[in-house]
């Protein structure tokens, strides 16, 4: 087998074939291991590289978000906190709602109110009324109440609307949250 | 290119051995020649490659190559020759060659089947029968040569007789070419065609002994025997010239054209075997040459190869330009990340963020965060209710998160589509569902009012 190998091996076109072969099948290699697979390790890397780069900017942007978020939040709470904080009496308060019944147009026909306070010096101060006017008073009524400088909210409103034109009568409780003040939770 | 292999003639005679390696273009490159002690009446052949083995290392070494095409001749009382006729003669040659073997055997009346048969077609028409010269030689002397040749490297193409390639045809002219000489003499015959006829061959009682009156007996009745025979031709080597001069003598009372030839060498006579490729009376197939199919299927996976290249190349300046785009789409990201980094200096602390959280929470507790004021409501309700449907009372609880309403209306219709437009804005608008609580249906001066109580819940 051998001897026959040598033999065929002496054939000029056969070694001419074999040796044209030889050098693509060498610069295959060569180019494989000095051009492609560097190229394709990169691209692999650089791939990488850009998830890992693509999800620090996602948590950056979350941050970010979340920063922002934090002060609107923060904003919103410091608004709260000065409502709550700004210095008042339940005389204030009744005088305050005295002053929102003239501006809407609406009649008291009750007021009843309670003050609650509680040991970490918050206190709420709770004021039923029941009011008497036309739906456009009492409905402007209660956009002034729930928007004064204090911490005011309406938390209950039972209101029979009846006929369009007729005197309408709603029970409202509104509750202020104030102090300590000065202070903050 | 495939076409012009080299060739190589060995011509072996009783005492000598020539060979002569020719160019695929027909130029004797080298010729030598031997003596050698093999006793070739006895088919005694082994010391062939003793006798090859220093003649071949005085020629290139390309004269071991696997498609340098390898004839032999032999002494022609070796082989046996027959004509014979087929009706259907067949196409393969394997096929034809064991067929012509069969026929030759029987023909020769030989028992013995260790031998070896080859073949050429003389004569063949559409409607004719298939003439053929056949030829046969023993078994053992086809594999001696083969085995004594390997062992020199060599692998034989053809195994004729010497006469073969020493004698050619006048065109077509019937008569016969004379061999004598280098141990044995052989008379062959040709028709008028030019076709080859049986030969008659036969040892001589000594190398270099004339034509016997016996032989000269069996080569006028031969001549005889041929149609119009024209002409004589005599080949000799190793004889004196006068040793011949009872042939000349017969074609001159035959009254047919004679000619004389003398072989200087038995160099001349390898060179002739050398020259001329065997036409199909060889008593052994030519070998495959796989050196052409094998440079074809290496080719091919050249090509296959230059195609991978290709397309890899094709793919590497694809792969290249997407890396550069990433790398660059890698640098803008860095670029903004390295902006963003200023803006995430400030970003609040885990502690911070925790107490913004129990701050939103206690306020959440305190003041039911989140629950949409009247006013908002109100917003929706005006503008969401039609003008036949009127809103008689509504109950609000911002503690409860919820809402309740009192829909009445003189026509259903109104109402069912009030209702419906209702649920779907409190649905988009506030996140709330509205649930149908109560129907009502209430008879007032023969008119009919409906009225639906509704609850909102956030």
């Amino acid at each position: 087998m051998k001897q026959q190998i040598l033999r065929y091996l002496q054939v000029p076109h056969l070694v001419l074939s074999i040796l044209i072969f030889s050098c693509i099948a060498t610069l295959l290699t060569v180019l494989w291991l000095g051009l492609w697979a560097p190229m394709q390790a990169k691209y692999e890397r650089f791939n990488r590289e850009g998830l890992s780069l693509r999800q620090d900017l996602m948590t950056s942007r979350n941050r970010i978000a979340m920063t922002d978020q934090a002060a609107t939040t923060e904003a919103a709470l410091a608004k709260l906190d000065a409502k709550r904080a700004k210095p008042t009496t339940q005389a204030d308060l009744i005088a305050e709602i005295g002053i929102l019944v003239q501006r809407s147009d609406v009649a008291i026909l009750h007021s009843d109110n309670l003050l609650e306070q509680q040991a970490d010096g918050i206190s709420w101060f709770r004021q039923d009324i029941t009011i008497e006017g036309s739906y456009a008073a009492i409905r402007y009524f209660l956009q002034l109440a729930g928007s004064t400088d204090h911490l005011t909210l309406i938390e209950q409103v039972d209101w029979v609307t009846g006929k369009a034109n007729a005197a309408q009568k709603a029970r409202i409780r509104l509750a202020t949250l104030f102090g300590p003040q000065g202070g903050d939770q | 290119m495939w076409n012009r292999r080299n060739r190589l003639g060995i011509a072996v005679s009783c005492a000598e051995i020539g060979v002569s390696l020719q160019s695929g273009w027909g130029k004797e490159i080298q010729s030598e020649q031997a003596s050698h002690n093999m006793r070739m009446r006895d088919g005694d052949l082994n010391g062939l490659a003793a006798a090859l083995g220093p003649l071949l290392d005085k020629f290139p070494a390309q004269v071991r190559r696997a498609d340098t095409i390898v004839q032999v001749a032999l002494p022609d009382p070796i082989f046996q020759q027959a004509a014979l006729r087929f009706d259907e003669f067949p196409t393969s040659a394997q096929e034809a060659r064991s067929l012509v073997h069969w026929r030759l055997k029987s023909q020769l009346q030989l028992k013995n089947n260790n031998s070896a048969a080859g073949y050429l077609v003389t004569s063949q028409g559409r409607d004719t029968q298939t003439g053929v010269l056949a030829q046969m030689a023993p078994q053992s002397v086809v594999d001696a040569v083969a085995a004594q040749l390997w062992q020199v490297g060599l692998v034989p193409s053809a195994i004729d007789g010497m006469s073969r390639y020493l004698c050619r045809p006048q065109p077509a002219r019937a008569g016969a070419v004379y061999w004598h000489g280098a141990g044995w003499w052989c008379l062959r015959p040709f028709d008028s065609t030019g076709a080859p006829q049986p030969h008659f061959a036969a040892w001589l009682d000594a190398e270099n002994h004339p034509p016997s009156e016996q032989v000269m007996r069996r080569v006028q009745r031969v001549l005889g025997s041929v149609d119009g025979a024209g002409y004589l031709d005599t080949i000799s080597y190793g004889v004196a010239s006068d040793a011949l001069k009872p042939v000349a003598k017969l074609a001159q009372e035959l009254s047919i054209d004679q000619t004389a030839q003398k072989l200087g060498n038995w160099k001349t006579a390898a060179a002739r075997v050398a020259d001329k490729t065997n036409t199909g009376m060889s008593v052994i197939p030519a070998p495959r040459n796989y050196a052409a199919l094998a440079a074809l299927a290496i080719y091919l996976g050249c090509v296959i190869l230059i195609g991978a290249l290709w397309l890899k190349t094709s793919d590497f300046w694809q792969i290249r330009a997407k890396t550069l785009q990433i790398d660059a789409d890698n640098a803008r990201i860095s670029a903004q990340l390295e902006q963003e980094s200023t803006a995430l200096a400030q970003s609040p602390t885990r502690d911070e963020i925790e107490n913004l959280r129990q701050r939103v929470d206690w306020y959440n507790n305190q003041i039911s965060n989140g629950a949409h004021p009247l006013i908002d409501h109100l917003d929706l309700l005006e503008k969401a209710l039609p003008d036949n449907v009127r809103l008689n009372a509504l109950f609000y609880d911002r503690p409860g998160r919820y809402l309740t309403l009192s829909l009445m209306s003189g026509e259903e219709d109104a109402l069912r589509s009030a209702y419906a437009g209702l649920s779907q804005s409190y649905s988009q608008d506030f996140s709330a569902s509205v649930d149908l609580e109560r129907q009502v249906t209430l008879d007032s001066s023969g008119a009919r009012i409906y009225q639906y109580d509704v609850r909102i819940s956030e």
